[in-house]
């Protein structure tokens, strides 16, 4: 099926996908049997909107009339999520019908500021509109949040029906490893917590699972096209990794670049809120080991 | 002949005040927060508007001597020396405030929020609000060490600035925020590094045709430290 088949049928509501995103209602977790990780070749000059929406069809992501909430990684020019993924993303939930589209980060005191540095507003129709500080933003509580007082997070992100999570495969000094998990960090306010996300109280493999479970209506796409290696050195992958449920893809991601999930901490308290183990992931598109390379670590 | 660049910030400021006198971070927003209401409060001393802003400020100010940091957030961070600062400028003293600047330090600095890490521009605001309140010298002399052990970026530079009136390496930061204002990508930095630098004597260079932002907190900064800006009133031996 190509774009053109595609696009009807979603408009027309014909695929059975995540129902009840209008509105804001819960869905289910992903359960082990809807646990697929889409891994697609893919350099920045290729139609990745057209692979988006392949990977949104196949595990049935119907976001018509939905308020989607696309989350880059923004650490400052070429090492952010590349803004062709991103424009692809939002090219196609807004192609698929969704009733708002966001851009959104929290990451650092002046967000746009780095998504402006990142190319984001050459390649995001109505950009200045579309992109939101989520530092500026009103802010909500959500209670149990590791068990401890409220915490809060951006209206925008609560109110979001789906959280796309455009992470950027890389490894990372705190996390061993980033992917759509840590990128997740980006949605806890400066405003109330401070700079830099990573420095924060919030900032722990126990918060990042717990991120998982509060945005559990979630999207994961991994810009590992080129991803970053040791303390951020560009590595061409030629990769994007796509799935409903982050936990496998953030694993899937890490097998990839040579490293086992059960032993990265973040990842194994998530395996609490989605697939963790390879046999359970179904795997998609291309193998893991058509891109199975190894990463030189962060310096700690 | 007026300031344009200015004026278009102190009336976009009044346009967007709300209701119970204090500033979203971004004009329709509901909720009132305590930094860009302190910005604002600042860049319009001497106004109604500025008052109305300091009541409400007044009216955040918890038990323990710091302020809740928005109109629905009753837990307090770093922007409780904003507010500290802001009182020191109407000429209210806080006692309250002092002793939990006082009682917030850590080894010689100040963190973001209460179980954060240390970091140079919460210590450079808790800095500058003990120093116009002219309590706790001795703290002040040993956070400067701090600040002067961090490294300097261009987020943190304008607040040290603001921090380092009168020490001796008050000249070489200058050198580098000058630098800095003109090459950053971030209208939040440039506009505290011109706060900074206005604060120091130096001139910046500021276009009346750019844009009103959309962040408030840029919004008061950038009037606050405009060429004919209220920015005197943060200089250390200023009145209140």
């Amino acid at each position: 099926m190509n774009r053109r088949d595609f696009i009807p049928l979603a408009a027309a509501g014909l695929l059975s996908g995540i129902a009840g995103f209008q509105g804001g209602r819960t869905t289910p977790l992903p359960g082990p049997d809807s646990a697929k990780v889409r891994l697609r070749k893919a350099q920045y000059e290729d139609d990745l909107t057209e692979f988006i929406l392949e990977s949104f069809h196949e595990q049935d992501l119907d976001v018509t009339g939905a308020r989607v909430l696309l989350k880059p990684y923004l650490a400052g020019g070429a090492n952010s999520t590349h803004p062709a993924v991103v424009a692809a993303a939002y090219a196609a939930v807004e192609e698929l019908g969704a009733a708002q589209v966001w851009i959104g980060d929290a990451t650092g005191g002046d967000a746009l500021a780095l998504a402006e540095a990142a190319g984001y507003r050459h390649r995001i129709p109505n950009f200045e509109d579309v992109f939101v500080d989520l530092n500026c933003d009103d802010v909500c509580p959500v209670q149990g949040f590791l068990q401890g007082p409220e915490v809060y997070f951006p209206d925008t992100a609560i109110r979001a029906d789906l959280v796309i999570s455009l992470g950027k495969l890389r490894t990372d000094r705190h996390y061993t490893v980033g992917g759509a998990i840590t990128n997740l960090f980006g949605l806890v306010p400066g405003s109330v917590y401070g700079w830099p996300q990573g420095a924060h109280p919030l900032a722990t493999a126990a918060a990042a699972s717990e991120l998982v479970r509060t945005f559990r209506r979630s999207f994961a796409i991994v810009d590992g096209i080129v991803a970053l290696e040791g303390d951020g050195d560009p590595k061409a992958l030629g990769m994007l990794a796509m799935g409903r449920d982050l936990v496998a893809v953030d694993a899937t991601c890490s097998r990839v670049i040579g490293l086992n999930p059960k032993k990265i901490d973040h990842l194994r308290l998530s395996g609490a809120h989605g697939v963790l183990t390879e046999m359970g992931a179904e795997q998609t598109g291309e193998s893991i080991e058509s891109f199975r390379t190894s990463f030189r670590p962060a310096s700690v | 002949m007026a300031n344009v660049y200015l004026v278009n910030r102190l009336e976009a400021l009044r346009r967007s005040q709300n209701a119970d006198g204090g500033w979203a971070y971004t004009p329709g927003n509901q909720n009132s927060w305590l930094e860009p209401t302190v910005y604002a409060a600042l860049a319009l001393h001497g106004s109604p508007e500025s008052d109305k802003a300091w009541e409400l400020v007044r009216r955040w100010q918890r038990p323990n001597g710091s302020w809740q940091l928005a109109a629905n957030v009753p837990q307090s961070n770093w922007t409780s020396s904003l507010a500290a600062l802001l009182a020191a400028v109407k000429g209210h003293q806080s006692a309250a405030a002092d002793q939990w600047l006082a009682q917030t330090v850590r080894s010689g600095c100040w963190a973001w929020k209460d179980e954060s890490a240390p970091a140079a521009e919460p210590t450079a605001w808790a800095m500058l609000a003990m120093a116009k309140m002219k309590t706790s010298d001795k703290l002040v002399q040993v956070a400067r060490t701090f600040l002067l052990a961090e490294t300097l970026t261009p987020e943190s530079c304008g607040p040290t600035l603001l921090a380092m009136q009168g020490s001796p390496a008050a000249e070489e930061l200058k050198t580098v925020g000058a630098k800095w204002v003109a090459e950053t990508d971030s209208r939040l930095n440039r506009a505290r590094l011109t706060l900074g630098l206005r604060v120091h004597g130096v001139d910046v260079t500021e276009a009346a045709d750019t844009p009103v932002a959309t962040n408030q907190a840029i919004v008061a900064l950038e009037a606050l430290g405009a060429r004919d800006g209220r920015f005197a009133i943060l200089k250390a031996e200023a009145a209140a």
